[in-house]
């Protein structure tokens, strides 16, 4: 976990470090054209990279203002990086757990239907469907969801002039089919293949042995078992969601994590970009780790020195 | 082996009709010039007769007007007489782009006024192109990593391991474009070179696994009292028999790498300007998006998008269970289904006796 995180960390540095021409002097022209950053934050920019020592040196500098919080200053605005990323990722939050719960809540019967009868018509059928969600270009779905006239709200988080909690709400359905949809045919799918597993097992046999309907036995044996299994899923999503937002939040024009990730790129605003690759990478890191501690605590089958390294 | 493997692929319909479609398509990359091209196939101007000249690049050709065709002159065209590059000259321009479909341009134009059924066909080639090269690049690098990982095992194996982890723990579409954004430019190589550099890590996983099974196999351990030397143990035993988790996974690669490029395409660090694309296409229709002109250029490179994804994921999935008559079939896209997922299996020891799987 914490061998994960430095490497997290040293990637991101390494992106920024990789970029071709000195990113201070790239901006100064840029910034000078622009009127946006100023010469004290250059300044400050090279003293918090590092810019002037060996590349180890630099990523140990960087590495330590990073732990004390101090990610810089963006190049756009000259406001703290730390602040911007505070106020994108409620709003990336806002897209990502609502879906992760409507992903959950739609593959749960999915998932069931398919596994009490393998291969049979349901099964093939859902299968099929699941397999096709799996395959459709995410851009591709938003843009379909904005063409069509489904009378809800395609930009932004609020109509002009208005903030109530059903106006939001309306603003939420599009992006957050967008996001649910990929999640509704992993968790299905992954749900599937731990029920057969589990309904192979000697327990589910002596449940059946002893007289109990088969609805009985998979809702109450072997779907609690798999739900076990379900909860590992949870931080592994992220990335898939994450990767998800930045189209996402392109196409609504939602102002997340994803949106403020491309638009650094886009205006080599090299401060945020590293901040927001740090973050993303961080919170995944941190995602898997909790769902681990999940996982040990509800299966005492798992211990965690097992679950910690690769194996 | 092969014809075993071939005869439990051909098994499925969905199978074959995977490997078709995705024949289709290659067969679209390839003669894309045949399909759309701003000049004939076979052309009789003059008295001289030029053959192939969507092709080739006739000097006598280069100001070629098709209309301008005298007595006796015809022509051999392609079913759509636009080329994916071609803007129409200032002077014939009547009415605002994107233009709706028409007789001309039976998709429309995208906003330069070039025709969007000849930048779909063409479009087939960038991403087919660099969804392979891409795949290639992934597989060669998570092959030879995995096999050394899971072979010699050891601090080899934590380190590659680890890095993988790491990988594996970005949202592969943020790191892109980062990668791609601190470029000076983005290129089609670039596009390809990053979605392979990054995407190994899942290749090397599954790879890994599988050499950690077959090296305890007896004839690894008959080689070696042979006194083959480890690396030609490595090279002649083992290697070969992690092929089978690679050619899988350089076929989920490619269907991967498809998504990913139309993805960073359609955010603009992808395929540069003007290539024809189908992510760039997207952005482009995106712009206009409130324009019913431009709905075919919105949808219609999604559609072949999803084709091209469905395609490589159904042989995927088919060569999956073709090679390994362990794998349980039924469209499970628990291995199809990317990144650290399968991690999640954890090494339970199985009740029946059988191994302890490792992550597999």
């Amino acid at each position: 976990m914490l061998a994960t995180a430095l490497g997290v960390t040293l990637v991101a540095f390494a992106v920024a470090r990789a970029a071709p021409g000195d990113p201070v002097a790239l901006q100064g022209d840029l910034g000078l054209r622009a009127g946006s950053a100023s010469v004290q934050q250059m300044r400050e920019y090279r003293r918090l990279m590092g810019l002037d020592e060996p590349i180890l040196a630099g990523y140990l500098r960087w590495l330590w203002h990073l732990l004390r919080g101090d990610l810089g200053t963006s190049f756009r605005d000259g406001r703290p990086v730390l602040s911007l990323l505070g106020e994108a990722l409620p709003v990336t939050l806002l897209l990502s757990i609502p879906s992760l719960l409507v992903g959950y809540v739609l593959a749960l019967p999915v998932g069931i239907a398919s596994a009490a009868r393998p291969g049979g018509w349901l099964d093939r059928a859902l299968s099929t469907l699941v397999f096709l969600l799996h395959s459709l270009p995410l851009q591709w779905v938003a843009l379909v969801l904005v063409v069509w006239p489904s009378g809800l709200p395609i930009q932004g988080l609020h109509s002009e002039g208005t903030s109530s909690f059903g106006d939001l709400l309306a603003h939420l359905v599009l992006p957050l089919a967008c996001l649910s949809y990929g999640s509704v045919a992993v968790i299905s799918r992954f749900l599937r293949s731990s029920m057969l597993e589990e309904m192979r097992q000697d327990y589910v046999r002596t449940a059946r042995a002893k007289g109990l309907s088969e609805s009985a036995v998979i809702l109450r044996h072997a779907l609690p078992n798999s739900l076990l299994s379900l909860i590992t899923l949870f931080g592994l999503t992220f990335p898939a969601l994450a990767s998800g937002a930045v189209i996402v939040e392109r196409i609504f024009g939602l102002p997340g994590m994803g949106k403020l990730t491309f638009e650094a790129v886009l205006g080599r605003d090299v401060p945020v970009v590293m901040g927001a690759v740090a973050l993303s990478g961080a919170a995944t890191a941190l995602g898997t780790l909790i769902s681990d501690l999940l996982y040990a605590a509800a299966d005492p089958r798992i211990s965690l020195e097992e679950r910690r390294g690769w194996r | 082996m092969i014809g075993r493997a071939w005869a439990r692929f051909a098994r499925k319909k969905r199978n074959l009709f995977g490997l078709g479609l995705a024949i289709a398509l290659a067969l679209l990359a390839i003669f894309a010039d045949f399909v759309a091209s701003s000049r004939p196939i076979v052309l009789r101007r003059g008295g001289r007769l030029y053959v192939f000249a969507n092709v080739i690049d006739y000097r006598d050709l280069r100001s070629f007007d098709a209309d301008g065709l005298g007595p006796g002159d015809w022509a051999l065209w392609p079913p759509c007489r636009q080329g994916p590059y071609q803007i129409p000259p200032l002077a014939s321009v009547t009415g605002p782009f994107p233009e709706p479909p028409s007789r001309r341009h039976p998709l429309g134009t995208d906003n330069a006024g070039r025709d969007t059924l000849a930048r779909l066909a063409h479009g087939a080639r960038v991403s087919l192109a660099v969804g392979v090269a891409a795949a290639l690049v992934q597989v060669m690098i998570g092959l030879l990593l995995g096999v050394l990982a899971g072979y010699l095992g050891g601090w080899t194996d934590r380190l590659i391991s680890r890095t993988a982890e790491v990988l594996l723990s970005f949202p592969l579409l943020l790191l892109l474009l980062a990668v791609q954004g601190v470029l000076d430019r983005t290129t089609l190589f670039s596009t390809m070179a990053v979605i392979g550099l990054t995407r190994w890590a899942d290749t090397s996983r599954l790879v890994r696994a599988e050499a950690l099974r077959v090296r305890e196999l007896p004839y690894v351990e008959a080689s070696r009292a042979l006194g083959s030397s480890g690396l030609r143990t490595l090279l002649r035993h083992v290697l070969p028999n992690c092929l089978s988790p690679a050619l899988v996974s350089v076929t989920f690669g490619v269907a991967s790498a498809i998504l990913l490029e139309s993805a960073l395409s359609f955010l603009g660090f992808g395929a540069p300007e003007p290539t024809a694309s189908w992510g760039l296409l997207m952005a482009d229709g995106f712009q206009d998006i409130l324009d019913p002109a431009a709905r075919p250029l919105v949808l219609a490179p999604g559609l072949l998008l999803f084709a091209a994804v469905t395609a490589f994921n159904l042989i995927g999935d088919g060569l999956r269970e073709a090679l390994d008559p362990r794998a349980q079939g039924a469209l499970d896209p628990s291995a199809f289904i990317t990144s650290a997922q399968k991690r999640v299996i954890s090494p339970v020891p199985k009740p029946d006796g059988g191994d302890p799987t490792p992550a597999a």
